[in-house]
């Protein structure tokens, strides 16, 4: 299967899908205060969301680092009913991995998990200490298994090494 | 293949194996007939760019920044013998 949980306490491990871990972004800036290195009308908003963790298990051995990038895990039905997506978009191309930045996840009943779309595009950063934290306190969903968890790394690769080109070549 | 190709090779004679060959609108088509359908591999098919953004989630909670100072990067792990 795709999916394991591991024991609480278990360290924070590529692929992890944790909920609850917030994700912020800058809501509202003043141009003239940023110029000024002045913090005053800087607004940030944030939302607890469902994450996966993508910071490579070799660097979350032995705690080498203090962070971790992680993405939003999103439920691919609610981005259907917001009209995001078409349902064969996700049966067919992203589910078939064609689509760059978007990893789907198959449901599973076991593990809480609905059939999700990893969105590679906005990254976050979060601290390890924090994700550990939550993974303690039982926010851990699952773990995705290697093989898959490489596949979504080697998805994550492709997304930003592509070099896209103004336009094709002319062809004969 | 689109409905209105496969209504138009209705009622042609095609043979399996058989290569066909024929101009039409100044344009050379190629129809090769095989024994059974082909198999599609999601592999050879073109990868797409994404064709929206998703919304951020609705947000929970708001905070005015306060100016603070940046965290020193983690060390990296360098083998013994390049230090």
């Amino acid at each position: 299967m795709i999916y394991d949980l591991p024991a609480l306490h278990d360290p924070v491990d590529q692929g992890d899908i944790i909920d609850g871990c917030p994700v912020l972004r800058i809501s509202q800036f003043s141009i003239s205060d940023l110029l000024r290195e002045l913090a005053d009308s800087l607004e940030i908003e944030g939302a607890f969301s469902r994450v996966v963790v993508l910071t490579q298990t070799c660097d979350l051995a032995n705690r080498k680092t203090t962070v971790a990038s992680v993405a939003l895990v999103r439920d691919a039905e609610q981005l259907v009913q917001q009209g995001l997506l078409k349902a064969s978009d996700v049966r067919g191309a992203i589910r078939a991995g064609r689509v760059f930045g978007w990893y789907f996840l198959p449901q599973s009943d076991e593990h809480g998990l609905p059939e999700s779309i990893v969105d590679l595009h906005p990254l976050h950063t979060v601290r390890l200490d924090l994700l550990t934290a939550l993974c303690q306190h039982g926010r851990r969903r699952a773990r995705i298994q290697p093989l898959y968890r490489e596949h979504l790394a080697k998805h994550f690769a492709d997304t930003y090494s592509r070099i896209g080109l103004p336009s094709p070549y002319a062809t004969d | 293949m689109s409905v209105a190709l496969r209504d138009a090779l209705q009622d042609v004679e095609l043979q399996v194996g058989q290569t066909y060959g024929v101009e039409v609108k100044g344009r050379w088509i190629e129809l090769r007939v095989l024994p059974d359908r082909p198999s599609v591999s999601h592999e050879e098919e073109p990868m797409l760019d994404p064709w929206v953004e998703f919304p951020p989630p609705l947000p929970q909670f708001r905070v005015r920044a306060k100016a603070g100072s940046l965290v020193p990067p983690d060390p990296p792990d360098l083998p013994a013998h390049d230090e």
